[in-house]
Protein backbone atom coordinates (compact mmCIF):
# COMPACT_ATOMS: atom_id res chain seq x y z
CA UNK A 1 0.00 0.00 0.00
CA UNK A 2 1.24 3.42 -0.80
CA UNK A 3 0.66 5.97 1.93
CA UNK A 4 1.49 9.59 1.59
CA UNK A 5 2.71 11.26 -1.55
CA UNK A 6 0.81 10.36 -4.61
CA UNK A 7 3.42 11.34 -7.11
CA UNK A 8 6.43 13.44 -7.87
CA UNK A 9 4.38 15.96 -9.78
CA UNK A 10 3.26 17.53 -6.54
CA UNK A 11 6.68 17.15 -4.98
CA UNK A 12 9.08 18.22 -7.73
CA UNK A 13 8.17 21.46 -9.49
CA UNK A 14 8.90 21.79 -13.18
CA UNK A 15 12.64 22.12 -13.55
CA UNK A 16 13.93 24.44 -16.29
CA UNK A 17 17.37 22.80 -16.07
CA UNK A 18 16.13 19.29 -16.54
CA UNK A 19 16.88 17.45 -19.74
CA UNK A 20 14.38 16.98 -22.50
CA UNK A 21 11.25 15.06 -21.67
CA UNK A 22 12.27 12.15 -23.85
CA UNK A 23 15.26 11.51 -21.58
CA UNK A 24 13.14 11.14 -18.47
CA UNK A 25 12.97 7.64 -17.18
CA UNK A 26 9.48 6.26 -17.65
CA UNK A 27 7.56 5.51 -14.50
CA UNK A 28 7.67 1.73 -14.45
CA UNK A 29 7.12 0.89 -10.80
CA UNK A 30 4.88 3.18 -8.84
CA UNK A 31 3.91 6.80 -8.71
CA UNK A 32 6.35 7.78 -5.94
CA UNK A 33 9.46 7.30 -8.07
CA UNK A 34 10.16 9.94 -10.67
CA UNK A 35 13.90 10.10 -11.25
CA UNK A 36 14.98 12.94 -13.45
CA UNK A 37 17.84 13.28 -15.86
CA UNK A 38 19.53 16.67 -15.64
CA UNK A 39 21.80 16.90 -18.66
CA UNK A 40 22.28 20.66 -18.56
CA UNK A 41 22.91 20.56 -14.82
CA UNK A 42 25.58 17.89 -15.27
CA UNK A 43 27.33 19.97 -17.92
CA UNK A 44 27.18 22.99 -15.62
CA UNK A 45 28.67 20.89 -12.81
CA UNK A 46 31.51 19.89 -15.14
CA UNK A 47 32.18 23.51 -16.03
CA UNK A 48 32.08 24.78 -12.45
CA UNK A 49 31.95 22.38 -9.49
CA UNK A 50 28.74 22.81 -7.52
CA UNK A 51 26.98 24.80 -10.22
CA UNK A 52 24.76 21.84 -11.10
CA UNK A 53 23.43 21.57 -7.58
CA UNK A 54 22.98 25.34 -7.46
CA UNK A 55 20.89 25.28 -10.61
CA UNK A 56 18.77 22.43 -9.25
CA UNK A 57 17.89 24.58 -6.26
CA UNK A 58 20.24 22.92 -3.78
CA UNK A 59 22.24 26.07 -3.30
CA UNK A 60 23.93 25.37 0.02
CA UNK A 61 25.03 21.97 -1.24
CA UNK A 62 26.37 23.61 -4.38
CA UNK A 63 28.32 26.21 -2.43
CA UNK A 64 29.89 23.53 -0.22
CA UNK A 65 30.90 21.53 -3.30
CA UNK A 66 32.26 24.62 -5.01
CA UNK A 67 34.41 25.55 -2.04
CA UNK A 68 35.69 22.05 -1.27
CA UNK A 69 36.38 20.85 -4.82
CA UNK A 70 37.51 24.26 -6.03
CA UNK A 71 39.88 24.69 -3.11
CA UNK A 72 41.38 21.24 -3.67
CA UNK A 73 41.88 21.87 -7.39
CA UNK A 74 43.32 25.34 -6.84
CA UNK A 75 45.64 24.05 -4.13
CA UNK A 76 47.06 21.40 -6.45
CA UNK A 77 47.47 23.95 -9.20
CA UNK A 78 49.19 26.32 -6.78
CA UNK A 79 51.50 23.67 -5.28
CA UNK A 80 52.72 22.09 -8.49
CA UNK A 81 52.32 24.98 -10.89
CA UNK A 82 51.01 24.85 -14.39
CA UNK A 83 53.23 21.85 -15.16
CA UNK A 84 50.96 19.43 -13.31
CA UNK A 85 48.50 19.53 -16.21
CA UNK A 86 50.49 17.48 -18.68
CA UNK A 87 48.38 15.39 -21.01
CA UNK A 88 51.39 13.99 -22.84
CA UNK A 89 53.41 13.25 -19.73
CA UNK A 90 50.77 11.45 -17.69
CA UNK A 91 47.63 10.91 -19.76
CA UNK A 92 45.89 8.67 -17.21
CA UNK A 93 46.10 11.30 -14.50
CA UNK A 94 44.92 13.90 -16.96
CA UNK A 95 41.75 11.87 -17.46
CA UNK A 96 40.99 12.54 -13.81
CA UNK A 97 42.01 16.17 -14.04
CA UNK A 98 39.82 16.89 -17.06
CA UNK A 99 36.70 15.99 -15.07
CA UNK A 100 36.86 19.67 -14.14
CA UNK A 101 36.63 21.73 -17.30
CA UNK A 102 39.13 24.47 -16.33
CA UNK A 103 41.85 21.81 -16.30
CA UNK A 104 41.59 21.63 -20.08
CA UNK A 105 42.08 25.37 -20.37
CA UNK A 106 45.10 25.28 -18.07
CA UNK A 107 46.56 22.37 -20.04
CA UNK A 108 46.25 24.42 -23.22
CA UNK A 109 48.06 27.23 -21.45
CA UNK A 110 50.77 24.82 -20.34
CA UNK A 111 51.28 23.63 -23.90
CA UNK A 112 51.39 27.19 -25.18
CA UNK A 113 54.16 27.93 -22.69
CA UNK A 114 56.33 24.99 -23.63
CA UNK A 115 55.22 24.12 -27.14
CA UNK A 116 56.69 25.09 -30.49
CA UNK A 117 54.46 28.15 -30.60
CA UNK A 118 55.99 29.51 -27.44
CA UNK A 119 58.41 32.37 -27.67
CA UNK A 120 61.97 31.04 -27.84
CA UNK A 121 63.80 31.63 -24.59
CA UNK A 122 67.01 33.52 -25.12
CA UNK A 123 70.04 32.56 -23.06
CA UNK A 124 69.99 35.97 -21.44
CA UNK A 125 66.25 36.05 -20.92
CA UNK A 126 65.32 37.51 -17.57
CA UNK A 127 62.11 35.48 -17.29
CA UNK A 128 61.65 31.82 -18.07
CA UNK A 129 58.14 30.64 -19.04
CA UNK A 130 57.60 28.52 -15.93
CA UNK A 131 59.43 26.23 -13.57
CA UNK A 132 58.49 22.57 -13.86
CA UNK A 133 57.91 20.71 -10.62
CA UNK A 134 59.54 17.43 -9.69
CA UNK A 135 59.31 14.76 -7.04
CA UNK A 136 56.81 15.01 -4.22
CA UNK A 137 55.74 18.52 -5.22
CA UNK A 138 54.75 17.34 -8.67
CA UNK A 139 53.04 14.26 -7.22
CA UNK A 140 51.04 16.33 -4.78
CA UNK A 141 49.95 18.75 -7.48
CA UNK A 142 48.85 15.98 -9.81
CA UNK A 143 47.15 14.09 -6.99
CA UNK A 144 45.24 17.12 -5.72
CA UNK A 145 43.96 18.13 -9.15
CA UNK A 146 43.10 14.60 -10.27
CA UNK A 147 41.33 13.88 -6.99
CA UNK A 148 39.37 17.11 -7.34
CA UNK A 149 38.28 15.95 -10.79
CA UNK A 150 37.16 12.55 -9.54
CA UNK A 151 35.26 14.11 -6.66
CA UNK A 152 33.61 16.38 -9.18
CA UNK A 153 32.58 13.26 -11.08
CA UNK A 154 30.63 12.20 -7.99
CA UNK A 155 28.91 15.57 -7.97
CA UNK A 156 28.18 15.33 -11.72
CA UNK A 157 26.64 11.89 -11.31
CA UNK A 158 24.58 13.12 -8.39
CA UNK A 159 23.21 15.93 -10.55
CA UNK A 160 22.81 13.86 -13.71
CA UNK A 161 20.41 11.32 -12.26
CA UNK A 162 18.57 12.56 -9.24
CA UNK A 163 15.60 10.94 -7.64
CA UNK A 164 13.70 13.55 -5.63
CA UNK A 165 11.95 10.88 -3.60
CA UNK A 166 15.27 9.41 -2.53
CA UNK A 167 16.97 12.76 -1.92
CA UNK A 168 14.31 14.00 0.48
CA UNK A 169 13.09 10.76 1.96
CA UNK A 170 14.42 11.53 5.40
CA UNK A 171 13.13 15.08 5.38
CA UNK A 172 9.71 14.07 4.20
CA UNK A 173 9.28 11.29 6.72
CA UNK A 174 10.26 13.70 9.45
CA UNK A 175 7.90 16.40 8.31
CA UNK A 176 4.91 14.46 7.06
CA UNK A 177 2.06 13.87 9.52
CA UNK A 178 0.89 10.28 9.95
CA UNK A 179 -1.57 9.40 7.26
CA UNK A 180 -5.16 8.88 8.25
CA UNK A 181 -6.50 5.48 7.19
CA UNK A 182 -9.19 5.59 4.60
CA UNK A 183 -12.64 4.31 5.32
CA UNK A 184 -12.02 1.16 3.31
CA UNK A 185 -8.76 0.47 5.17
CA UNK A 186 -10.42 1.04 8.54
CA UNK A 187 -13.20 -1.35 7.59
CA UNK A 188 -10.65 -3.95 6.49
CA UNK A 189 -8.77 -3.69 9.77
CA UNK A 190 -12.01 -3.83 11.76
CA UNK A 191 -12.93 -7.05 9.98
CA UNK A 192 -9.58 -8.59 10.94
CA UNK A 193 -7.95 -8.28 7.53
CA UNK A 194 -4.45 -7.08 6.79
CA UNK A 195 -3.46 -4.18 4.67
CA UNK B 1 83.60 44.46 -12.03
CA UNK B 2 86.53 42.77 -10.38
CA UNK B 3 87.54 39.35 -11.68
CA UNK B 4 86.69 37.84 -8.31
CA UNK B 5 83.06 38.95 -8.37
CA UNK B 6 82.26 38.22 -11.98
CA UNK B 7 81.61 34.45 -11.47
CA UNK B 8 79.31 35.26 -8.57
CA UNK B 9 77.45 37.81 -10.64
CA UNK B 10 77.04 35.26 -13.39
CA UNK B 11 75.69 32.72 -10.94
CA UNK B 12 73.21 35.21 -9.51
CA UNK B 13 72.09 36.15 -12.99
CA UNK B 14 71.18 32.53 -13.59
CA UNK B 15 69.26 31.88 -10.39
CA UNK B 16 67.77 35.29 -9.70
CA UNK B 17 64.58 34.88 -11.75
CA UNK B 18 63.68 31.68 -9.90
CA UNK B 19 64.75 32.59 -6.40
CA UNK B 20 63.55 36.14 -6.10
CA UNK B 21 60.45 36.22 -8.26
CA UNK B 22 58.01 33.57 -7.19
CA UNK B 23 55.17 33.50 -9.66
CA UNK B 24 52.04 31.78 -8.38
CA UNK B 25 50.79 28.94 -10.58
CA UNK B 26 53.96 29.13 -12.67
CA UNK B 27 56.54 28.12 -10.09
CA UNK B 28 56.00 25.18 -7.74
CA UNK B 29 55.82 25.60 -3.98
CA UNK B 30 58.60 23.76 -2.11
CA UNK B 31 56.59 21.40 0.07
CA UNK B 32 58.77 18.33 -0.38
CA UNK B 33 59.42 17.96 3.33
CA UNK B 34 55.74 18.14 4.24
CA UNK B 35 54.30 15.86 1.59
CA UNK B 36 52.82 13.49 4.15
CA UNK B 37 51.00 16.31 5.92
CA UNK B 38 49.57 17.31 2.57
CA UNK B 39 47.52 14.11 2.62
CA UNK B 40 45.31 15.48 5.38
CA UNK B 41 43.60 18.19 3.27
CA UNK B 42 42.85 15.55 0.68
CA UNK B 43 41.22 13.33 3.27
CA UNK B 44 39.12 16.23 4.50
CA UNK B 45 38.09 17.11 0.95
CA UNK B 46 37.07 13.53 0.22
CA UNK B 47 34.99 13.38 3.39
CA UNK B 48 33.34 16.76 2.79
CA UNK B 49 32.37 16.05 -0.82
CA UNK B 50 31.15 12.53 -0.13
CA UNK B 51 29.03 13.55 2.82
CA UNK B 52 27.72 16.63 1.02
CA UNK B 53 26.39 14.40 -1.73
CA UNK B 54 25.13 11.56 0.45
CA UNK B 55 23.69 13.36 3.46
CA UNK B 56 20.07 14.44 3.33
CA UNK B 57 20.32 17.05 6.04
CA UNK B 58 23.07 19.62 5.61
CA UNK B 59 23.33 20.34 9.32
CA UNK B 60 24.69 16.82 9.81
CA UNK B 61 27.60 17.37 7.42
CA UNK B 62 30.20 18.73 9.91
CA UNK B 63 29.82 15.85 12.33
CA UNK B 64 29.64 13.13 9.68
CA UNK B 65 32.58 14.66 7.82
CA UNK B 66 34.69 14.67 10.95
CA UNK B 67 33.86 11.05 11.67
CA UNK B 68 34.60 9.92 8.11
CA UNK B 69 37.88 11.85 7.94
CA UNK B 70 38.98 10.36 11.25
CA UNK B 71 38.08 6.88 10.02
CA UNK B 72 40.08 7.34 6.82
CA UNK B 73 43.13 8.59 8.70
CA UNK B 74 42.86 5.78 11.24
CA UNK B 75 42.69 3.12 8.55
CA UNK B 76 45.59 4.72 6.67
CA UNK B 77 47.70 4.55 9.83
CA UNK B 78 46.66 0.95 10.42
CA UNK B 79 47.49 0.00 6.84
CA UNK B 80 50.86 1.74 7.09
CA UNK B 81 51.63 -0.06 10.33
CA UNK B 82 50.64 -3.41 8.84
CA UNK B 83 52.78 -2.83 5.77
CA UNK B 84 55.69 -1.70 7.93
CA UNK B 85 55.43 -4.88 9.99
CA UNK B 86 55.21 -6.93 6.82
CA UNK B 87 58.36 -5.42 5.37
CA UNK B 88 60.44 -5.04 8.51
CA UNK B 89 59.50 -7.93 10.75
CA UNK B 90 58.52 -10.75 8.43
Amino acid sequence: MVIGWSGAETFAPPDPWAGPASLERPDLSDSTANPRWHIAGAIAAWLVPGLGHWLLGQRKRGVILLISIGLLWTSGFFIGGVGVFDRAGHPIWFLGQMLIAPSIVVEKWDRSLQGPDAAPARPDAAVIPYTPSYGHVHEQGVLYTALAGMLNLLAIMDVLYQDPASRNRHKRTAEAPPAEPTAAEAETVANGGGI
Amino acid sequence: MTPILSPIAGLLANITPVVLAFRPFLDPVPVDRYWMLMLLPMVVAIAVVYKTIKTDRLEKIPRETTVLAAQIVAFMVMAAAALWMLTELV
